[in-house]
Order: structure tokens, then sequence, then C-alpha cells
């Protein structure tokens, strides 16, 4: 988990496909070493809701409503480099408002990995809290009960000017409802091939693993 | 009323087209590969990412299969329900195994929830109680109910066979209070321009310094072609008509006395409120 903070001081003026045509082509040649230049472009997206306003406009051009992915997404971009989305996050009063086959994608109050690595940052709304965790002993083989040798990393707040990383596999967190309805931006670069696919469900009290998911 | 299936009174219904309950084939659907493999998951903790809906605290539900529109989960609860939920479709479950008595509780509604029921405005009676125990099986239709399984629910295994929706939403009630507590959609359909709505709501409230006129201009022309869709649900369109009063409030007069005019009974009299209120 890497954080690049109060990036607000990224260029202005481009289309948010300008910005989104440079994000993938960045993550096309190599991406690993060059993090804050996605964080850069990424903050550049959130800046006068540059990225929701074009979503918005492409809806209304189009003139129908966009399709949501799982329970809770709307994909903006998606290649074989990475893919770009907005995810909505209701505040728990209005309820958990997901159907129930696609509550699984909603990993909210949930210790859990994830086999997949992502950018994140808030584009709209308080955000949401997350208590980190590394895992220092990673295995694809785990079974439920097994007992994990974590490193607590604290409570974090995804809001405001930040852009938050997260690794898989290794990278643990335990993600709160936000106070109030928030959307997030995810960047999410295309795995490397033969990459693992096993998540992993933790008991957030004794941080044993409660289920395992594979695909 | 409830209707309980037991090995002497279960009979053949519109369930599904392959699948007619009688005890045999109850037995043998039991036996059947997806039921067994779902079974397995739940007991070993080790899930197929596709098969697997939800692994929250409250529940682990695992779909064991899907056809013409029925879905089949296996579910085991971990902790007891404190909402009872209305069915926004046609539910069938199994008990597989309880760990002790359990019990299905059903609250009547007066009609089942629709637009202008936010928290507060409704109120579910409780009704009848019905035990349930291992092996009983309980067919369970939409209407203006609400039910909550209570009792010795943690560890207790049900097969649930769920219909298409026929209602657009499921709403919640507090179980001590009777209190409407939250609505959900009930389907995909419902929830992405429900979604949408939320986002494009928030975002013109947050940006209103940044979002130029024409951009507003251009999501309320939107909004009032899509109020002409005779699928977009009550809650979404009466949505729709906020941002507008908002917004361009010329417009949602318009649409608030179309609604008012000719418009479904309880959407028709909270538009004439709002018109009053003006």
């Amino acid at each position: 988990m890497e954080f690049f903070k109060q990036l607000d001081d990224a260029p202005r003026g481009r289309s948010a496909d300008t910005v989104i045509a440079e994000l993938d082509s960045l993550i096309k040649g190599g991406w690993e070493h060059r993090k804050s230049e996605i964080a850069g472009l990424m903050a550049e997206l959130r800046q006068d809701h540059l990225l929701l306003r074009n979503f918005m406009r492409k809806v209304t051009d189009e003139d129908a409503w966009p399709e949501l992915q799982g329970a809770q997404s709307y994909t903006l971009h998606a290649s074989s480099n990475c893919v770009v989305r907005v995810n909505l996050w209701f505040a728990p009063m209005h309820g958990n408002p997901a159907l129930d086959t696609f509550r699984r994608y909603l990993s909210v109050e949930e210790l859990h990995n994830h086999d997949f690595r992502f950018f994140t940052t808030c584009l709209l709304g308080p955000g949401y809290r997350t208590h980190f965790y590394l895992d220092e002993d990673w295995s694809p083989k785990r079974q439920a009960g097994d007992s994990m040798k974590m490193r607590d990393l604290g409570e974090h707040r995804l809001s405001g000017a930040d852009v938050l990383f997260v690794e898989r596999d290794v990278d643990y967190h335990l993600q709160h409802w936000p106070e109030d309805f928030s959307i997030t931006l995810n960047v999410i670069p295309a795995d490397p091939p033969g990459a693992s696919r096993v998540q992993y469900i933790l008991d957030s009290e004794t941080l044993a693993v409660r289920f395992v998911a594979r695909s | 009323m409830l209707h309980e299936f037991t090995a002497q009174s279960a009979r053949s219904n519109s369930l599904s087209k392959s699948l007619d309950i009688t005890p045999d084939a109850l037995e043998q659907y039991l036996k059947s590969k997806p039921i067994v493999r779902a079974l397995g998951e739940l007991d070993d903790g080790v899930y197929s990412a596709d098969a697997t809906a939800t692994l929250y605290q409250e529940v682990k539900m695992v779909i064991a299969e899907s056809a013409e529109g029925w879905t089949t989960t296996i579910l085991t609860l971990n902790a007891p329900a404190t909402a009872a939920t209305t069915l926004a479709y046609h539910s069938f479950m199994y008990m597989v195994s309880c760990a002790g008595p359990v019990f299905l509780d059903r609250y009547d509604i007066d009609g089942y929830p629709e637009t202008g029921d936010v928290p507060g405005t409704m109120r579910a009676r409780l009704a009848e109680t019905h035990p349930l125990s291992t092996g009983a099986s309980i067919d369970l239709q939409p209407g203006p109910h609400a039910y909550l399984l209570r009792g010795a629910v943690q560890h207790t295994k049900i097969m649930r066979l769920v219909g298409p929706a026929v209602e657009p939403v499921t709403a919640t009630f507090d179980a001590q209070t009777g209190d409407l507590r939250s609505l959900a959609y009930a389907t995909a359909e419902g929830t992405s321009p429900s979604f949408f709505t939320k986002l494009a709501d928030a975002l013109l409230r947050e940006g209103a310094a940044t979002i130029a006129p024409t951009e507003i201009d251009a999501v309320i022309d939107f909004f009032n072609r899509r109020l002409d869709e005779p699928d977009l649900d009550a809650f979404t369109r009466w949505k729709l008509i906020q941002i507008m009063g908002r917004h361009r409030p010329a417009s949602a007069v318009a649409q608030l006395e179309r609604i008012r005019d000719s418009g479904p009974p309880r959407l028709a009299a909270l538009a004439a409120q709002a018109l009053g209120r003006r």
C-alpha cells in the first residue's frame, strides 16, 4: 500500500479522454516505477470533477442509461492495459442498495485482500475509512482457519486529494461505509501473465482465514 | 397465509419449469451436483469465485445454479436478522438443517412499498409466527408482507429458490418498531438508473461552481426524456423530478402536473402535494 498525498497541483485544461489515453499509454509502457505519475493523472481527472462531468456528458449524448457493472461500478475505460471505473458508495443510513447476487463484490466491513492491483482516489463526497494490514508471508495455498502473520498499518481515510495504491495479494484492508454518499475512481492495471487468482477473507479479530475464493 | 410444504403436503407448482417440487423431486434435487457442490463449499469455506454471492458476516450465500430467471442459493445465517424484508419475487425455502428452533415471522403492510414510502412513512405489523425445523419447506409469494427468520438461526442452512422479480424494490422494516428502514432495487435494470441519478444529483450539488449551465441543461433534458420510459421505476421517476425542481423548476412543474393528472394514485397524490407547496 502506498499513499500519494495532496496532488492538487496537477495540470488543468485537458479533456478527460486525453488524460485517460495518457494513463493507458503510461501503464502499457511499464508502470511499476511510475506510480506517482499515474497518481498525478488521477488527480487531474478529479479536478473540477473533470471525469464525472465527462461521464455525465457521454451518458446524455448517448441518450440511454449507462450499464452498471457488478454491485456499484460504471466502467469508463477498458483496454488490454487497464480498466478505469467509478464506484458508488452509499452511506449506511441508506441501507445496502446492492442486489443479493452482487453483494460479494461489495467488500465493506470485511477484512480482505484483492487478486488485482489498483489505484484509487475519492472523486466526490467524504470518502471512506480503511484499516490496512500487510501480509508478511504471502501464500496462495492457505485454507480456512489458517492463521496469518500480519503487520498493522493503521487506519487511513480515502478523501481529499490523496491517491492510494493497493498491491495485490499482500495488502489487506477493512473498509468502512462512508458517512455520506461518495464516489471513488479505480485505475486497475492488467495483471501479469500467470498471476495467481485467490482471495482471502479474514476474521477481523483473530486475523485467521475465514473464506477462500479461487477463480 | 403462509403455506408450508411438508413431506406430506408438498405440491407441484410454478417454481421452475424443470423442477417439480414433490417430495421425491426435492430429495433428488438436494442430491444434484450443483446443490452438493454449493453445500460442500459452505462446509469447507473454500469457494469458486464465480459461485459465491456473499461472504458477509451475517450470511454466507453460494449460488448453486441459475436458469430461466430462477436462482437456487444455499445460505447459512451467522446472526439473527434485525429487520423484516419484503419479497420482490417468488421464494421457496427448504430448511437443510436447523441448529435449534427457528421461526419465520410474517409482518403485514398496507400495500407493497413504493415511491414516497421513505423511512417512517410505512409500518409493518407482526401477523403470524411460523415454526420451522429441519426438512421443512415453505413457499412465499410477493405481496404486502415482510418476513423475518429468528430463533436458533446461527448455522442454520437453507436452500432457497428465487424467481424473477415482480416488484421493483425490496423493503426492510425494523423488527422492533415496525418502521420502514430501507429500500433496495430488486433488479439490475432498476439499480443502474437509480445509481446514475444519484451520481448526477450529487455531482450537480457538489460541483455547482464548476458545472456549466449547458451541462445542467443536457442532464435535465436527458432526465425529461427518461420520464417517458414506461419501465422506469417510481422511485427514480420521483428523484428525477426532484432534481429538475432544484435546477430547472419549470420542467419539474410540467412533469408534476402531468403525474397529478394521469399518474398512479399514490404518485399523483404526491405530485398534487408538491404543487400545493409552491
